[in-house]
């Protein structure tokens, strides 16, 4: 279990994490969801105890990780979203390594190696050095080493970024099989669908807020059944403003010279009735977008943009 | 704990042995410089201290008495004396010396008589020669005036006779047993080198492996791992001082095994020396690691300031041929103690002792620069 309580990091001026407190369970895999620069990573570091957060708490199975850094982060497994791997030892060189700074000693290193070398599909390329895998290779490979000691924590950052599909599925297979054995789970992410298929409850981080969190279904209700209309073009913000306020059923979220975000049921069946009435407004639209109710809806609609731009 | 320092240490000496350069520059470049540098500055076998320098004597038959003695203070000069009559055989030697034809008559009877010594090598191993057989001529004039103010007849009794007297003046300066002479040759080259590459190889691996670590966050990976952090510190530390003895045990065993080298009365304090240097290396090795933010500045600084220090510091040539100034700011240079106290130890043959401030010097900066480093180190 990983509970975070107000937890803030400030660099300097940047507040990098924002009064962020959330909880995650055993056999749960807690998703954080965030575009670039949302302050994901820095929260796996104030979790592992690399950063010092700059206040809140956080606690490992009940281990502060400040006061009681070793105790909590012998439980913790990191898969860091660098590849953070000696790229001229082999494979199972890396997996022994970090076996053996979590305390693995032996025989029990040797064999859980092996274990850990046949579990990320890396049997084959055992003695090769690490620098002539292929990108996915070195992730399962980097996810390897952060299970080698069966950490009852896991905390995942980014771990399918830039890997090919197949290398992908295997990735989150395996997640999904040290789940159901019991381990909890943290794992960043800035895909969307990776986070709907797979986190059994998710945050939503942006510019180091956490701005909404729940399971799946508590954050679809609150996007509602309406789907987000996004209108870019040439607008009085004020005359579309009041035109609209008498068109059934519109939401407006943002009006101003450059953009339109609307909310409404049933977007794409209303189209026409709604250009006719943005053009009466004077309205000149050049690009319309309808997102359907997601995570990408429900994160335009609380931040107004979109999480890959 | 130690054992998880032990751990890291050992763990980045296996890397470094899985690679060619460590190879190259911690087993090979030293034993090649040890043989280019000291053949050059004082010829292979010339100075090797447990083999007496050989000069050859041209003696014609009638040379007399006074050449037994001249010989006698050439041997006081650790010269080895040895007779040749033949012509083509005489020239063979690198130091020879001709004496006149009825060398005792002449003296005796006040007539001028003219000693010549060829070298055939010139520099610094060279000038030692001339200095030792200008000694050795300048003792026996010297006999022959103590003789002659007795009121004796100059005989080989009477020369004899002076020969187990005290020592004059001038002999005590020759036998006080602890030669003064300038370090040449290997005594020069065999220390000055492992002086130059402990300092280049652990500032240069110490310096490059740390921000690769960081670069590629193996040393955030690890700061997340139960390992306490100052234990990831000291590991860094103590890989870089055992890169610096094996460094050393590459040094001394090859010195002594393929080179003759003799490391005076107190070898166990040769090592002390050098591995307290090791330990000033390995602190900096951390401190320019930690600074810098790239491989390449890093090995550019390591390289540059090792070439510099060892240069400034007498590791290249004996610091008593250089001008005064640099005799003096070698006292500021932690490789000039470490070489100053080389030479105490192996060429002016004096006991261990003799090192302690030069040790003690070289652990307070370990101290104080390894304290630095503490401040700096960064894990991203
Ligand atoms: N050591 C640091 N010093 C200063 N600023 C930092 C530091 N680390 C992160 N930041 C800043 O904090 C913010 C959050 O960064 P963070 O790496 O946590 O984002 P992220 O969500 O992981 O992004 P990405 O998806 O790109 O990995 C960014 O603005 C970043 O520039
Ligand atoms: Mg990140």
């Amino acid at each position: 279990m990983i509970e975070v309580e107000g937890l803030q990091k400030q660099f300097g001026d940047l507040v990098a994490v924002r009064d962020a407190s959330f909880v995650a369970h055993p056999g749960k895999i807690f998703g954080l969801l965030g575009p670039n620069g949302a302050g994901k990573s820095t929260t796996i570091g104030c979790i592992s105890g690399l950063l010092q957060p700059t206040a809140g708490h956080v606690r490992i199975l009940g281990h502060d990780v400040v006061t009681a850094g070793q105790a909590s982060r012998r439980q913790l497994g990191v898969m860091p979203q660098e590849l953070a791997l000696y790229e001229d030892l082999s494979a199972t060189e890396n997996l022994s390594f970090w076996g053996a700074a979590y305390g693995l000693r032996g025989s029990e290193l040797k064999s859980r190696a092996r274990e850990v070398l046949e579990f990320v599909a890396l049997q084959d390329r055992a003695v090769e050095p690490v620098k002539n895998f292929s990108g996915g290779m070195q992730r399962r490979l980097n996810y390897g080493c952060a299970i080698m000691h069966r950490p009852r924590v896991l905390l995942l950052d980014e771990p399918t970024a830039g890997v090919d599909p197949q290398s992908r599925m295997r990735l989150l297979e395996m997640v999904k099989e040290q789940v159901a054995s019991g381990a909890c789970v943290l794992y960043t992410t800035h895909y969307m669908e990776e986070a709907e298929t797979l986190c059994d409850e998710l945050a939503i981080i942006d510019q180091g807020t956490l701005i909404a969190q729940g399971d799946l279904a508590e954050l679809r209700s609150m996007v509602g059944q309406r789907d987000i209309l996004r209108l870019t073009g040439v607008f009085h913000a004020e005359r579309v403003r009041s035109t609209l306020a008498n068109f059934d059923g519109v939401e407006v979220l943002q009006a101003d010279e450059a953009t339109l975000r609307l909310e409404m049921r049933e977007a794409t069946r209303h189209l026409a009735k709604l250009f006719e009435a943005l053009q009466s407004a004077e309205a000149d639209i050049r690009e319309t977008t309808v997102t359907q109710p997601s995570l990408e809806s429900l994160f335009i609609k609380l931040t107004g943009k979109e999480m890959r731009e | 704990m130690f054992s998880d320092a032990w751990f890291i240490a050992r763990k980045e000496i296996q890397y470094w042995m899985y690679e060619r350069e460590v190879w190259v520059w911690v087993f090979f470049m030293p034993l090649v410089f040890f043989y280019f540098i000291g053949t050059v500055t004082g010829g292979a076998g010339g100075s090797q201290p447990d083999q007496k320098d050989k000069i050859a004597v041209s003696v014609p038959d009638d040379a007399g008495f006074l050449f037994a003695q001249i010989r006698r203070r050439l041997e006081e000069n650790d010269l080895e004396v040895v007779e040749v009559k033949d012509p083509e055989q005489f020239k063979a030697y690198t130091r020879r010396l001709t004496i006149p034809a009825g060398l005792t008559q002449r003296v005796l009877a006040g007539e001028q008589a003219t000693l010549k010594f060829q070298r055939r090598r010139s520099g610094m191993g060279s000038d030692f020669d001339q200095l030792r057989v200008s000694r050795a001529v300048y003792t026996t004039v010297a006999d022959l005036v103590v003789s002659e103010d007795a009121g004796n007849d100059v005989t080989p009794d009477s020369l004899e006779r002076l020969n187990q007297v005290p020592p004059s003046l001038t002999l005590v300066v020759e036998s006080a047993g602890k030669r003064r002479a300038i370090p040449s040759g290997y005594e020069q080259t065999i220390p000055g080198t492992m002086v130059m590459f402990v300092l280049m190889n652990v500032l240069s691996n110490g310096a490059i492996t740390l921000v690769t670590d960081r670069r590629k966050g193996l040393l955030r990976r690890l700061a997340s791992t139960p390992i306490a952090r100052r234990d990831i510190f000291f590991g860094k530390w103590l890989s870089r001082m055992m890169l610096g003895l094996i460094q050393i045990a590459v040094g001394i065993v090859a010195g002594t095994v393929l080179f003759g080298m003799n490391w005076g009365a107190a070898l166990p304090m040769v090592f002390v020396v050098l591995a307290a240097w090791a330990s000033l290396c390995a602190s900096l090795g951390i401190v320019i690691g930690s600074w810098g933010r790239t491989e390449g500045q890093v090995a550019g600084l390591s390289v540059l300031l090792s070439l510099v220090l060892a240069a400034l510091g007498g590791c290249w040539w004996p610091i008593e041929i250089t001008p005064q100034w640099m005799q003096t700011l070698q006292m500021f240079l932690p490789t000039g103690w470490a070489m100053d106290a080389m030479h105490k130890l192996i060429s002016f043959q004096l006991d261990a002792t003799s090192v302690i401030p030069h040790v003690g010097a070289m652990l307070v900066t370990t101290t104080a620069v390894g304290w630095l480093g503490t401040r700096i180190f960064r894990f991203a």
